[in-house]
């Protein structure tokens, strides 16, 4: 009876549940490489390095407009370089959870199967 | 019992008896180690010797890794089935259901679950013993269904996902005979069982919640926002600090306070919040919570507030970095310009009057807010108490015109009895101690009454805070030791008369107290009931311990009566606090009376709220002006008091005692007429009200109106024993004595006697005599240490003789 149990578990809400954790984990590393905020403030200035309007000659203001671009331009490039290992952390993690998600049905079969192909092998 | 409720051989009660035995650390260790030989195997098999059927050995080890996973992903919290009628076998936790045998009856159960966690709560947060259960408990199997019916109402009630330890163990309490007898042994109710099951259900979903992973922005969160340097010098980044566990109880009263701050500082006007309310309201609390929220933002966080973060400024390090009064202002433009650029800063400032009046520790940044509050740009929080805020508001009506007043309420019991549960998860981490029910029930109680200067939530965390170091040996903190750290603050005695030596003191307290004071029997025993009552717990808890209007002539032991009270209940006569009332014979005497301890530290208010277990003496209360006599009249009524900034004095632990010498004549002329004090007691009163001296509602706020005789020669002989007894006393430092001969008493009673005066002539006449008798023989040397003074009638009399003329 409890060997139906566990095998029944198995195949329907067990392998829900891992597929429910590999999207918390996606999510997890969206979250920790702040993809979401990233991209929506890609072309924010840096760490507000340079801000507001500044008063003067039309000089200090084109120089103020273009430390602003500079700021920019750096907030972005970081900005995108995290992105990117965020989106690599999330492709690894997608990989190792589509991994997961097709070989945790053939678990309980795994000794026969590996038996077969040995057999086969040999 | 009912079959269809326990099915001991269903699919899910087999699941729990295996979760119950993977549940034992060994077995579970065995599993795993069965899985690691045969990998290891495995592994030999195909390194070391080269045989590919190795693999098929180590792939065998993921069976019982299987059994593993599924015990950690289902088992061990089986979730409950589906099911029109609640069975036990479908609702039951894992770790009972398990553990069921096939028959179980209601004592089964409470043997059950008092192995539990459920129900390990209730040993250590109530006081229930392991055995309470087990032994009353029924063991007829057809009474389960009862306990089981009570089970799931519980359990819909407090919103568990499965019928747990606690839940049935709160049944099997409500259902036990006699359990009302029972629990008030442990002074508790049914209703405190029923909140212990609250707060174990919400203990659980704190965890769980604990447990869930937070989502917090990541590394790049606050790219888009400026650095702050300077805030990180001078003020407190309040978001970096909580790590949940901030007001987990969702009360109406504070989720209706954050929403409209959070409302406040998300919309279009000015974003600012000034949070009003008294100290311990929780103003501070509601601000960290507040912070937490927006670090750890749900769909409800307005999108302009996610990820904001809260920084506390801090006054003291501003100033002290600053050298003039320029350069602070300057210093702190410059920290709000940051907190302005950086875009993601909140400010707040925790006790706003710091920043809004000149003072030691604090400095007036009213013209410098001024503008930041009238612009609306900067996002700010501000928490001060209303007389603060009324304060501003008569000083600088201008800036308060631009603030958004939040108004943050004390709670009542029921809410701060939540909060106290949500606050204990902090408390007992940091003093490593476990607070029992009891002790937060007490908490509230003691802190309603003597904790003046906040209000409640903060009065009753005060206290417990105070209690934990009173905790037993077992580190438990109890009601008792809530009542000790109230007694060792406040100086106060707040239990019931529990231990033997207080109870025979009590029993005695007329002999105790005739051991200092001579007759007025009447008078002592009126007195003695009264405190009998309050100790034993059956007074009106609302009132004064007792009030009392001492009416006798003067020298009668009135006075002597109420130092004797002070001395034997309350342990010394420094517990008088003696107010002459005749020095408040003017209206504006009023102000005198209810000055708060930083005005006068002599004033009546200030010397209860110092020390509440007192006797009140007021003497002479019949030349008080009737101002006065109107502000005492709520404090006999209500044992309360309300100082000059209102706030509320109790002298509901104190005793209060007025005398007056009004109708001493008459007294005098009933007793020489030969009238017994029971005789003519209440028409001497009547007389009193009719000749106007004392208004009939006035006297009837006092519990007992007590008459003193005057004291005939024989009483005066005694209280002249008295007298010698209390010198022989002082003169036992000097390892010295006296002993007055009885014809020399008598002669000194008679000179100092006069029915007017009563016993106060005599007092005098003793100073001048004996005690100068002795001063002059110890200076001249002639008593030795060890000897005894020997006085007669002869060393008496020129004194005697001085007196007559």
């Amino acid at each position: 009876m409890l060997f139906i149990a566990l095998f029944s578990w198995w195949y329907t809400a067990g392998w829900a549940q891992l597929g429910e954790r590999a999207l918390k984990r996606i999510a997890g590393v969206l979250d920790f490489f702040s993809v979401g905020m990233l991209l929506k403030s890609l072309f924010a200035p840096f760490r507000q390095i340079s801000v507001g309007s500044v008063q003067g000659s039309l000089s200090v203001k084109l120089r103020a407009w273009g430390d602003k671009q500079i700021s920019r331009a750096i907030g972005a490039m970081v900005r995108l370089a995290v992105i990117l290992f965020g989106l690599i952390g999330v492709l690894i993690m997608c990989l190792v959870s589509v991994g997961l998600l097709v070989l945790w049905p053939l678990v309980p079969a795994m000794p026969f199967i590996v038996f077969f192909v040995v057999i086969g092998m040999q | 019992m009912n079959q269809g409720v326990f099915d001991y051989n269903s699919l899910r009660a087999q699941k729990a008896r295996l979760s119950v035995q993977l549940s034992k650390a060994p077995l579970r260790l065995a599993v795993g180690g069965a899985a690691g030989v045969l990998f290891g195997i495995g592994a030999l098999l195909v390194i070391g010797l080269a045989m590919p059927m190795g693999v098929v050995v180590a792939s065998l080890g993921l069976w019982p890794m299987m059994v593993l996973v599924w015990y950690k992903y289902e088992l061990r919290d089986l979730s409950p089935a589906k099911e029109a009628t609640p069975t036990m076998h479908g609702q039951l936790s894992a770790e009972v259901l398990g553990r069921l045998p096939l028959q179980p009856t209601p004592q089964h159960l409470a043997e059950i679950v008092m192995g539990l966690n459920g129900g390990l709560f209730f040993v250590a947060r109530f006081g229930i013993g392991p055995n309470f259960l087990t032994e009353l408990s029924s063991q007829l199997p057809d009474t389960t269904l009862e306990i089981w019916t009570r089970s799931v109402e519980l359990r819909q009630k407090h919103g568990g996902d499965v019928v747990d330890a606690a839940t049935i163990l709160t049944a099997l309490v409500e259902r036990l005979p006699g359990t009302d007898q029972l629990l008030a042994r442990l002074q508790l109710g049914i209703d405190d069982i029923d909140n212990g099951l609250g707060w174990y259900q919400h203990i659980k979903h704190v965890v769980k919640t604990h447990q869930a992973r937070r989502q917090t922005g990541g590394i790049g969160r606050d790219w888009a926002f400026g650095y702050t340097p300077m805030l990180s010098r001078f003020a407190l980044n309040v978001s970096d600090g909580v790590a949940g566990g901030m007001l987990t109880r969702d009360l109406e009263g504070h989720q209706e306070v954050l929403s409209q701050v959070t409302r406040l500082l998300s919309g279009g006007g000015r974003q600012n919040a000034v949070m009003v309310g008294p100290t311990g309201a929780g103003k501070t609390t509601l601000v960290y919570a507040l912070a937490e929220r927006l670090i750890n933002p749900t769909g409800m966080t307005p999108q302009n507030l996610r990820y904001r973060q809260v920084w506390s400024l801090d006054p003291a390090s501003l100033i002290a970095q600053a050298r003039g009064r320029g350069e602070l202002e300057q210093l702190v433009q410059s920290v709000f310009n940051e907190a302005y650029r950086a875009k993601n800063i909140i400010i707040f400032l925790d006790e706003a009057q710091l920043f809004l009046q000149d003072g030691t520790g604090s400095v007036d940044l009213s013209n410098l807010l001024l503008p930041i509050l009238d612009g609306g740009a900067l996002r700010l929080i501000m928490a001060m108490d209303e007389q603060r805020w009324l304060q501003l508001s008569q000083t600088n009506p201008a800036l308060t015109q631009y603030m958004n007043r939040v108004t943050v309420t004390p709670l009542g019991k029921d809410d701060t009895l939540l909060v106290l549960q949500d606050q204990l998860l902090i408390m007992e981490f940091k003093n490593k101690v476990t607070y029992m029910y009891q002790s937060l029930e007490e908490a509230y109680r003691l802190g309603d009454r003597y904790v003046q200067d906040r209000a409640m939530p903060g009065q009753a965390i005060s206290l417990l805070e105070s209690a934990a170091q009173h905790s037993n040996e077992n580190g438990l903190v109890s009601a008792e030791s809530v009542q000790k750290a109230v007694e060792k603050i406040y100086g106060v005695r707040v239990g019931n008369a529990n231990g033997a030596d207080e109870r025979t003191k009590l029993l005695n307290l007329e002999q105790l107290i005739h051991e200092r004071m001579i007759n007025q029997t009447r008078a002592v025993q009126v007195v003695s009931n009264a405190l009998r009552r309050a100790r034993a717990g059956v007074r009106n808890q609302e009132r004064p311990i007792g009030t009392f209007m001492f009416l006798g002539p003067t020298g009668v032991g009135k006075t002597e009566l109420s130092k004797a009270l002070a001395s034997v209940y309350f342990g010394g006569e420094d517990r008088l606090v003696r107010l002459d009332l005749n020095e408040y014979s003017q209206p504006n005497d009023v102000a005198r009376l209810i000055a708060d301890a930083a005005h006068d530290s002599g004033s009546l208010a200030a010397q209860i709220s110092r020390q509440p277990f007192s006797v009140v003496l007021l003497d002479e209360i019949e030349k008080a002006h009737p101002n006065v006599l109107n502000t005492l009249l709520q404090l006999l009524d209500e044992g309360v008091l309300r100082d000059i900034n209102n706030r509320a004095v109790s002298f509901k632990d104190a005793i209060v005692i007025a005398t007056s010498n009004a109708g001493a004549d008459r007294i005098r002329q009933y007793i020489d007429a030969g009238w017994k004090l029971e005789q003519f007691e209440e028409r001497f009163v009547n007389e009193l009200i009719d000749s106007g001296q004392f208004k009939p509602e006035f006297l009837n706020r006092f519990d007992e109106i007590v008459v003193f005789r005057p004291l005939n020669q024989d009483e005066l002989l005694q209280v002249m024993d008295l007298i010698i007894a209390g010198i022989n006393k002082t003169l036992s430092l000097q390892k010295a004595a006296v002993h007055v001969a009885d014809d020399a008493k008598k002669a000194l009673v008679a000179a100092g006697y006069d029915p007017r005066l009563g016993a106060r002539p005599m007092r005098r006449i003793v100073q001048r005599s004996i005690e100068d008798i002795l001063a002059k023989r110890m200076l001249a040397g002639t008593v030795a240490p060890g000897s005894t003074v020997e006085i007669g009638l002869a060393d008496v009399q020129d004194v005697i003789d001085s007196a007559r003329k």
